[in-house]
């Protein structure tokens, strides 16, 4: 629909979101991993538009295809908390505010 | 375990209606942290436009109008001249402002109205089904201008920071973007500061937030968020275009 | 309080700041530039807010945020300006916000002229804008009605949770009588402002929300039903006439505002001619005193009715006398005002050529 104007590249030719600085508040995230970050999805209110897999640095999240939630989307859910910096990039983006993050 | 990030007070628990991955719920949350974060929210009366956010008012947490279509400037300016002491905001999308809203944007802006305006630019009407908006960019099709944007016949886009900060009784006038953390950062660093303009009665201060609307414009989210940077950065560059405070 | 020789439009002004209004939203346009100028320099004396807005109707949309914010406020136009506020007075009803409006009525249609006259009738008494809904209408024939009725329209606008229009012409707006403004202040029982968006600090943390969208449609007949209870309240307490030399007339002339003065000229002049007439003057045009025209039937044999337009008000006489009686009309257009001789002739023509 929009190919008259520059096209949207399906890879991430888009430069990488950098590691969200400005959440590094009282944490900070300096490089190295904070134990067990909490990262809670009010799944019911997901719409499955994967903002925040986009954003996300160290690529934990992912849409699971193997259930809908009561609204009828795949839902995004973490599948590698191990890899999770608990920056909050994934919670910032969300335009739903399904995500809650603690660390 | 210490809050990295929750959902702010300031919005209700109403689930929103927008489409998925509409950058509206993004703004929305950048204005109610916002209001939380300056303690005002309890003194904020919210203007809300035609539009997919029509339904604003069940969103934020605060006291709200219901506007006639690009009418906002002037309903603000109604409760602002009553209620000097209370935070006001106008959110308007590019048809509400852009269009038939025009006269009341430039002249709210042309009285320095002490009031705060988020203006969420598409480059279409969503709500409506897809139509060519002001901003819509050349060559963009629409169900309007189904061959594409044509400068012949329909013009070119509007870029209203441009032109609004020619008006000398703006105090700050700025266009962001949400498609990226680094620059969904800067934009709530820029609501809060129109927000502080007009708690410090500087006069008129408009944000500007480069947005998508994946289901008009016929791509994913992810997509939609790659589109403004490819395509809508170019004509709408981001930046201060006035700052009373000399900022830039 | 001593009695001043004002302008019309002067008289108006200075009667809504009696009332308490405080704040002013409105556009200049001819007849009645002399309100926002008036206000402009009286208002920000007091403490007050004068703003001229961009357009009628950006004047409108500040009124309903004003009125919406709790404010006693006011905005005044003339004919082709209060077609433009036409959208805005559907929303500020469909809002249950009051507000008062004037009209000080000319020439139309489109740009028409700056003349007197009654040519907006319809679009006050039904509603103007798009939508089931009413605005009360008030219609003064003199200035000192004109100051009283402007009071009145501020207490009944906040009882009702309406825009009440004050429907003046270019005469009334621009001729000068005396006029006496004794202190006003607002009816003791009207019901508190406990809607108004003040923020949430003031209501124990609920949010207020004024609009006017119920996209189901069981949810906006509701409300349009509860809009239509208050105009049914309205119709029952609000109705305001005058009679005069009715009780033994033959020909009952049915006027309001200048004509009505006219019609006041004319049942002189034909009294002195032997001719048994009198006149009925609605003084609220919605509510519509047909309880008047109840009162007259009885003894009266006809109605004439004049007015500055070619022929609005005479469909609600038609209405009211319900067939009873023969009704003839006596209209002129395009800003002339009729003098009482024609109205006279037209008394005396009346056996032979009736419009019923």
């Amino acid at each position: 629909m929009l190919s008259a104007l520059n096209p949207v590249p399906h890879s991430d030719s888009l430069p990488q979101p950098p590691a969200d600085a400005a959440s590094a508040s009282a944490g900070g995230h300096d490089g190295k991993r904070v134990a067990n970050p909490e990262v809670i999805f009010a799944e019911d209110l997901c719409k499955g538009c994967e903002l925040c897999i986009f954003v996300c640095p160290t690529k934990v999240l992912k849409i699971d295809t193997s259930r809908v939630n009561r609204r009828g989307y795949y839902p995004a859910i973490v599948y590698n908390l191990a890899e999770c910096s608990g920056c909050g990039s994934c919670a910032k983006i969300c335009p739903d505010s399904v995500i809650t993050v603690r660390r | 375990m210490k809050v990295v990030y929750e959902k702010s007070r300031g919005l209700t628990d109403t689930p929103m209606h927008y489409c998925p991955g509409c950058t509206h719920g993004i703004i929305h949350k950048l204005i109610a942290e916002t209001l939380v974060e300056l303690d005002v929210l309890g003194r904020t009366v919210m203007v809300c436009p035609v539009g997919c956010a029509v339904f604003a008012y069940d969103y934020f947490n605060c006291d709200s109008q219901e506007a006639a279509h690009g009418r906002a400037p002037a309903v603000a300016t109604g409760i602002k001249r009553v209620l000097p002491d209370n935070v006001v905001f106008a959110y308007q999308g590019d048809g509400d402002l852009a269009s038939i809203g025009m006269a009341e944007i430039v002249h709210a802006a042309m009285r320095g109205e002490n009031i705060t305006v988020i203006f969420v630019n598409n480059a279409i009407y969503g709500m409506t089904g897809g139509q060519m908006a002001p901003t819509t960019l050349l060559g963009q099709p629409t169900t309007t201008s189904p061959a594409g944007r044509a400068r012949v016949g329909q013009g070119a886009p509007l870029r209203v920071c441009e032109m609004l900060a020619t008006i000398d009784a703006t105090a700050y006038i700025t266009r962001v973007s949400v498609h990226t953390i680094p620059r969904l950062n800067g934009a709530k660093r820029a609501i809060k500061k129109a927000f502080q303009m007009q708690l410090d009665r500087k006069g008129f201060a408009l944000v500007e937030v480069l947005s998508t609307c994946p289901t008009n414009w016929g791509l994913t989210p992810v997509d939609a968020l790659r589109w403004v940077e490819q395509n809508m950065i170019p004509v709408y560059p981001l930046g201060v275009f006035k700052d009373v405070d000399g900022g830039s | 309080m001593a009695r001043i020789l004002m302008k019309g439009n002067e008289a108006i002004a200075a009667a809504a700041i009696n009332a308490g209004c405080r704040h002013f939203f409105g556009y200049p346009i001819t007849p009645q530039n002399e309100i926002p100028e008036y206000m402009s320099r009286e208002l920000p004396k007091i403490g007050g807010v004068y703003v001229q807005a961009e357009s009628e109707v950006a004047a409108i949309n500040m009124i309903y945020g004003a009125a919406g914010a709790g404010a006693r406020v006011l905005t005044t136009s003339s004919s082709p300006g209060i077609s433009l506020m036409q959208e805005g007075i559907s929303y500020i009803a469909g809002a249950q916000l009051p507000c008062v409006l004037v009209n000080v009525m000319r020439g139309g249609p489109g740009l028409g002229g700056i003349q007197p006259s009654q040519a907006d009738y319809f679009q006050a008494t039904r509603g103007g804008g798009h939508g089931d809904y009413r605005v009360l209408v008030l219609a003064p024939a003199n200035l000192q009605e004109a100051v009283e009725l402007t009071e009145l329209a501020f207490d009944l606008a906040d009882r009702y949770r309406n825009p009440v229009m004050l429907l003046a012409d270019a005469m009334i707006g621009q001729l000068m009588e005396p006029v006496e403004l004794t202190p006003c202040t607002p009816a003791p029982d009207l019901p508190p402002k406990d809607w108004a968006t003040t923020g949430t600090v003031h209501s124990g943390g609920r949010r207020r929300v004024i609009n006017s969208l119920y996209l189901d449609a069981n949810d906006l007949e509701r409300h349009v039903l509860g809009l239509y209870a208050k105009y049914a309240a309205a119709e029952q307490r609000e109705v305001r006439y005058e009679l005069v030399q009715c009780d033994d007339a033959d020909v009952v002339l049915v006027a309001y505002g200048t004509t009505s003065r006219i019609a006041r000229s004319a049942v002189e002049k034909c009294r002195r001619l032997g001719l048994r007439v009198g006149l009925l003057r609605p003084i609220t045009l919605y509510p519509f005193p047909t309880v008047a025209f109840e009162q007259v039937i009885p003894r009266a044999k006809s109605f004439l009715v004049v007015e500055m337009s070619m022929g609005q008000m005479v469909d609600d006489v038609k209405i009211a006398v319900a067939g009873r009686r023969p009704i003839g009309f006596y209209g002129r257009s395009g800003g002339v005002v009729p003098s009482p001789g024609e109205v006279v002739k037209a008394v005396q023509q009346l056996p032979g050529g009736q419009v019923a």
